[in-house]
């Protein structure tokens, strides 16, 4: 009577698994005819071939999204670029390197929730990097081209020489302020706090809680709290009370290496009395600050400081495309300053390390799925070199206020230029009235690499004694939820600081198996 | 065989042409053909997916290349009965349901009292529509931009008629009066609320037009004040009206996460991870699906006996039906 | 005489009273049920600096500045521009929604009438079973439900392949609910009229096909739209199931929260977008669906 469903499926045919992520076309040179090729026959090896990339929707992968004819141009390949949320990215590299499918020959490798935990299930990228047949980027792809570190970040776990992806885009973390607000201002908190209102590498966290006292007594008509912080449960939480527990000091949940992680972590250091005491500091600064702080990540934080609530937001590099934006942002043209993240406070130290401006990041890299076919997987390298390279991250840069993660662009004097206004390159706007009641705010020009405004203070955050990469753990996401969800409570008011991490410690313990 | 004339022919083929298609036609109930195709297509879809959530509950899912799921018979379940966020889900979801259900109930009831019958009833109705027509996911941007501290409308009006007491509304985690939930709690709450009345009051409407009219006159007849009107004559007819909203939405209410995922992800402190919301974690963060099944079994488990709690509960008061 | 015209009076102006009463309770409902959606309309037509301007804490008149923007499609225009248009998606969702709730209803009232007609051993258990179906958490049969749709093909990038996906998905939650839904209409319908039929020498199917169905017809209108309504909104399984190829028009509201950037502008209009479609279909319905109520509601 009816065509039942199963069987109408069935007569479409089971066999559609030819097309399981990308499609290959073989190169039509030997290895050895390949390994003395131009790079430019090295480049078109593949050509006509189909990728697929599974990365988080971020803006290098916009742009590079935008300009992937270069790529198609200088390979012959297509490419699907899917861009997802980053736990959407998480879900769907999940479930199908469970199911071994290899759907994404390449996908986004985010260092701690989404490398950590699937990092034996990408390729290592040493038995390309040293084959022969593959062209040679500019500068090649060993540690010393990448910035501090980023290669052990994105590609070294848990002591395994394996590298399982080279850096694709960094977001770090620095403190965005309105440096405009603070000279309005400075007189009438001088004469509260006998000090000036500014901002320097020096300030510390209690400096900071001095600014959110004041500006949340004073409550001025054109800013309300002095601080947003990114409370809110998973990885933005988590980042966040990282920066004030390490500048505290530099004091890390376990003791195995912070760069590599370990699979075995043993017992954890919270309950201990530095955990306690920054945890209620923590709060302390919590309770002054943007009241949406518990439900706010890095988005919502940044709402609140372009919608002129707050003067002040530790923010990652790649936010400043949209703090200088007049159209959205009441904190363009000019009034915004980048500096480093606060210092710790030395008398909120009783661990004995050192008080530091802990600076911590999310360095995404590119890996390849394990499970696609083996010359899927030589065609997905080709991308990775393309989308990994000093020209390319610097068409990024120069497009979108990319975040680089080559020492050479960094150090190029064109790209320094940009990382102070004054003399950043800036091309020009439809003018906006930045101020309704003030004909003269108007703002006609923004600066061209707009995330360059930020690598002044990054430069020196991803440095010794500042930077905190870690804790790479395979159960990552979870630890996250149970860490924040505490944190929650504490600052709800519905723990004390000691019953969460003491919580926290019970529970990390458990999930690792520690007795 | 003598021909039977052709109007006496009852469904039953001619003897001579039947052949064996037509005898297995013949043997099972006609009934039974049409139900046929759904369920082969629910059993294909629900039967597979169902033996493997227990099969999967099972084990411990092992998602490392070259290693195996390990079998580890009720230790899933058992280990949920020390955790504390599945308890907590658990209480959430209680609280949930029984506070979306009692207020979308009572109020979409009331609504549908207060319209049935008036003057530009048409109108109302359509007017009231509105919400339900609006994705869940929608609802969940839609509050989140009323709500906000920086630029909330609904934050703004709360706070400037004095109801809300603290800073912010998603983000408060104190549970109210001490035991109740928090704040962004009822939040969520609100969204729902605002979202699935109008369902509600759609049916509730719908059945009061098949209260029997001379149940109605005779009542009144005997001098009954509305009050009276409404406990004796409307509320007994409404009763399997009020159960089909009341099942319905239960369904939806307790399965549905796009609302919060939107709106808190869980938090905060938690006090919004309902059940369904952990199982998502579970199973979609964390990669753990042999527990994330351990729960979905038991939340599909507690679904169904609550659903056949209430089915219970009114049938006794029913009329037998007929068939 | 005096006597029952004053207490007449009297009864005329309470009933006044209460009359007034409660159309105030009506209003003040649909203003609860409407601003919401006021402002999100609104709010989709001003620039986002706009957008975020709420006025000082008690501050009522501030309340005016909600209307003091300059009107902008920029968003609309955005939505349906360059490399983000919508239109794929909206398209995605039609298709999907309207195949499954066709489906869905189809099947559904066959297997409804011969719930309500059949006596077949064990009917109220495959009841049950059918409408549990509909009560299973969506996460919880996601992981086995993937594995089906992978191994039988569906989840390759190919734009049919993931529609038929969703369409599979979105029958398993239409289908039950059809079918509890349809069940009572046709419990109604005295048997009486097939009787007759069948002496008029009409075979069962005929006196089904015939009578029966067209008896029905509001009902099943009023299930086609709900279920209609379910998939157009679904979600979770979409943003699963659906991948790049079949993505759907709440999937792609959800992605304008992207990492950098809450572009509440064009959410908003995308939600203004979404609503449409499903609010016009709500005024169609909205006879079918009193009707179609009315006729079963009182058995179940």
């Amino acid at each position: 009577m009816f065509l039942n469903r199963r069987d109408f499926l069935k007569g479409l045919g089971l066999g559609g698994l030819a097309l399981v992520g990308g499609n290959i076309v073989q190169s039509k040179l030997n290895l050895t005819q390949l390994a003395y090729a131009s790079e430019d026959d090295k480049w078109k090896q593949f050509k006509g071939s189909k990728l697929v990339f599974m990365s988080e929707d971020t803006p290098p992968t916009s742009a590079i999204k935008a300009k992937i004819q270069s790529f198609k141009d200088l390979t012959g390949m297509d490419i699907e670029i899917i861009q997802e949320h980053l736990d959407i990215v998480s879900e769907k590299v999940g479930i199908d390197v469970r199911a071994k499918k290899g759907a994404y020959p390449l996908f986004y490798s985010q260092d701690k929730p989404v490398g950590a935990p699937f990092y034996k299930h990408a390729e290592d990228l040493r038995k390309y990097a040293s084959d022969p047949t593959f062209p040679k980027p500019t500068d090649g792809v060993g540690d010393d081209v990448w910035c501090y570190r980023f290669l052990d970040v994105t590609g070294r776990f848990f002591g395994d020489p394996k590298i399982a992806a080279y850096p694709y885009d960094n977001a770090i973390c620095v403190m965005m302020y309105r440096k405009d607000l603070f000279e309005k201002y400075t007189k009438q908190f001088e004469s509260e706090y006998g000090k000036p209102l500014r901002y320097t590498p020096d300030t510390t966290w209690k400096d900071v809680l001095d600014i959110c006292k004041f500006f949340k007594k004073a409550n001025f008509p054109d800013v309300k709290y002095g601080l947003a912080l990114q409370g809110r449960e998973g990885w933005g939480g988590q980042l966040d009370f990282q920066r004030f527990s390490y500048a505290h000091g530099q004091w890390l949940e376990w003791d195995f290496d912070d760069w590599f992680g370990s699979e075995k972590p043993g017992p954890c250091r919270w309950g201990d009395e530095q955990s306690i005491l920054s945890l209620e500091k923590y709060k302390e600064v919590m309770s002054y600050c943007h009241p949406d702080t518990l439900t706010n990540d890095w988005s919502g934080a940044n709402t609140a400081y372009i919608t002129g609530l707050c003067a002040m937001v530790p923010n990652y590099g790649e936010f400043a495309g949209v703090v200088e934006d007049p159209k959205q942002s009441v904190a363009a043209g000019g009034r915004t300053a980048y500096e480093l993240d606060p210092k710790g406070e030395p008398t909120w130290i009783v661990n004995g390390g050192k008080a530091v401006n802990a600076t911590n990041y999310g360095i995404g890299g590119i890996a390849i799925n394990r499970y696609s076919k083996p010359e899927l997987k030589k065609a997905a390298y080709l991308f990775v070199l393309w989308a990994t390279s000093y020209e390319t991250m610097m068409m990024v840069l120069k497009d979108v206020g990319g975040t680089p993660d080559r020492k050479r662009i960094w150090e190029d004097p064109e790209v320094r230029k940009a990382f102070v206004r004054e003399t950043a390159p800036m091309k020009d706007i439809e003018p906006v009235q930045m101020d309704k009641n003030d004909p003269k705010s108007i703002v006609t020009k923004i600066p061209l690499m707009t995330s360059a405004l930020t690598f002044g203070p990054s430069e020196k955050g991803i440095l010794p004694p500042n930077v905190v990469a870690g804790p790479k753990i395979p159960k990552f996401n979870e630890y996250i939820q149970i860490q924040t969800s505490e944190i929650h409570k504490c600052v709800a008011g519905i723990k004390t600081a000691k019953q969460a991490c003491l919580a926290i410690k019970e529970k990390t313990d458990k999930l690792h198996g520690v007795k | 065989m003598e021909k039977i004339a052709d109007s006496a022919v009852v469904g039953e083929w001619p003897i001579e042409q039947k052949t064996l298609f037509q005898r297995i036609q013949g043997a099972l109930p006609f009934h039974f053909w049409l139900m046929l195709p759904t369920i082969i297509v629910l059993a294909a879809i629900t039967i597979y997916p169902f033996f493997w959530m227990i099969w999967l509950s099972l084990h411990q899912t092992a998602m490392d290349p070259g290693e195996k799921d390990v079998w580890v018979g009720l230790g899933n379940y058992i280990s949920l009965l020390d955790d504390e966020s599945f308890l907590n889900g658990v209480k959430l979801l209680l609280w949930y349901f029984v506070i979306c259900l009692s207020i979308e109930m009572v109020l979409g009831t009331a609504v549908a009292l207060l319209i049935n019958g008036r003057k530009g009833e048409n109108l109302f109705i359509i007017l009231i529509l509105m919400p339900m027509m609006v994705a869940p996911i929608v609802v969940g941007y839609l509050y989140s931009y009323l709500y906000n501290v920086s630029f909330g409308w609904y934050f703004w009006f709360l706070k400037s008629v004095g109801f809300l007491r603290t800073d912010t509304i998603l983000a408060s985690a104190q549970p109210v009066l001490g035991f109740l939930p928090s704040i962004a709690f009822f939040g969520v709450v609100v969204a729902d609320v605002w979202e699935w009345t109008p369902l509600i009051v759609l049916i509730v409407i719908a059945g009061l037009k098949g209260v029997p009219q001379d149940q109605m006159e005779a009542a009144r007849v005997d001098g009954a004040g509305s009050f009276r009107l409404f406990r004796d004559v409307t509320l007994p007819n409404l009763r399997s009206v009020l159960l089909i909203a009341g099942i319905l939405r239960f369904m939806d209410n307790v399965r549905y996460i796009d609302t919060i995922y939107v709106l808190t992800k869980g938090g905060p402190a938690d006090s919004t991870k309902i059940l369904p919301f952990y199982l998502y974690n579970i199973s979609f963060r964390y990669f753990e699906f042999g527990r994330g099944a351990a729960v979905g079994f038991l939340l599909l488990l507690f679904i169904i006996i609550l659903a056949m709690f209430f089915v219970n509960v009114f049938k006794k008061k029913e009329v037998v039906p007929v068939g | 005489m005096a006597k029952t015209e004053l207490i007449s009076r009297a009864e005329k102006r309470k009933k006044k009273i209460w009359g007034t009463v409660t159309f105030i309770a009506i209003i003040v409902f649909l203003i609860w049920t409407l601003t919401p959606l006021f402002i999100m309309v609104v709010s989709s037509f001003k620039d986002l600096r706009e957008a975020f301007q709420i006025p000082q804490l008690g501050d009522w008149k501030g309340v005016v500045q909600f209307f003091q923007f300059s009107p902008t499609g920029r968003h609309y225009k955005e939505l349906f521009s360059g490399g983000t248009d919508f239109t794929p998606y909206i398209v995605n969702s039609v298709v999907a929604s309207l195949s499954a709730s066709i489906i869905a209803v189809i099947l559904g009232s066959l297997a409804a009438y011969g719930l309500a007609r059949g006596r077949i051993p064990g009917e109220q258990h495959i009841s049950f079973w059918i409408i549990s179906c509909r009560m299973a958490p969506v996460v919880a049969v996601m992981v086995p439900l993937y594995s089906i749709f992978s191994a039988i093909g569906l989840l390759e990038a190919s734009r049919w392949r993931n529609l038929l996906c969703l369409i599979l998905a979105y029958t398993t939650f239409s289908l039950p609910f059809a079918v509890w839904f349809l069940r009572s209409f046709f419990e109604d319908i005295p048997t009486e009229l097939e009787e007759a039929a069948r002496v008029d020498g009409c075979s069962d199917f005929k006196a089904f096909w015939d009578i029966i169905l067209p008896l029905a017809k509001p009902g099943i209108v009023a299930a086609f739209i709900l279920c209609l309504i379910l998939s157009w909104n679904d979600f979770i399984f979409a943003s699963i199931f659906g991948q790049q190829a079949a993505k759907t028009l709440p999937v792609a509201t959800a992605e304008l929260h992207s990492t950098v950037d809450i572009q509440w502008g064009k959410i908003l209009a995308s939600g203004t977008i979404l609503c449409v479609p499903m609010l016009t279909l709500g005024l169609l319905i909205k006879k079918y669906l009193v009707q179609g109520l009315t006729m079963g509601a009182v058995r179940q």
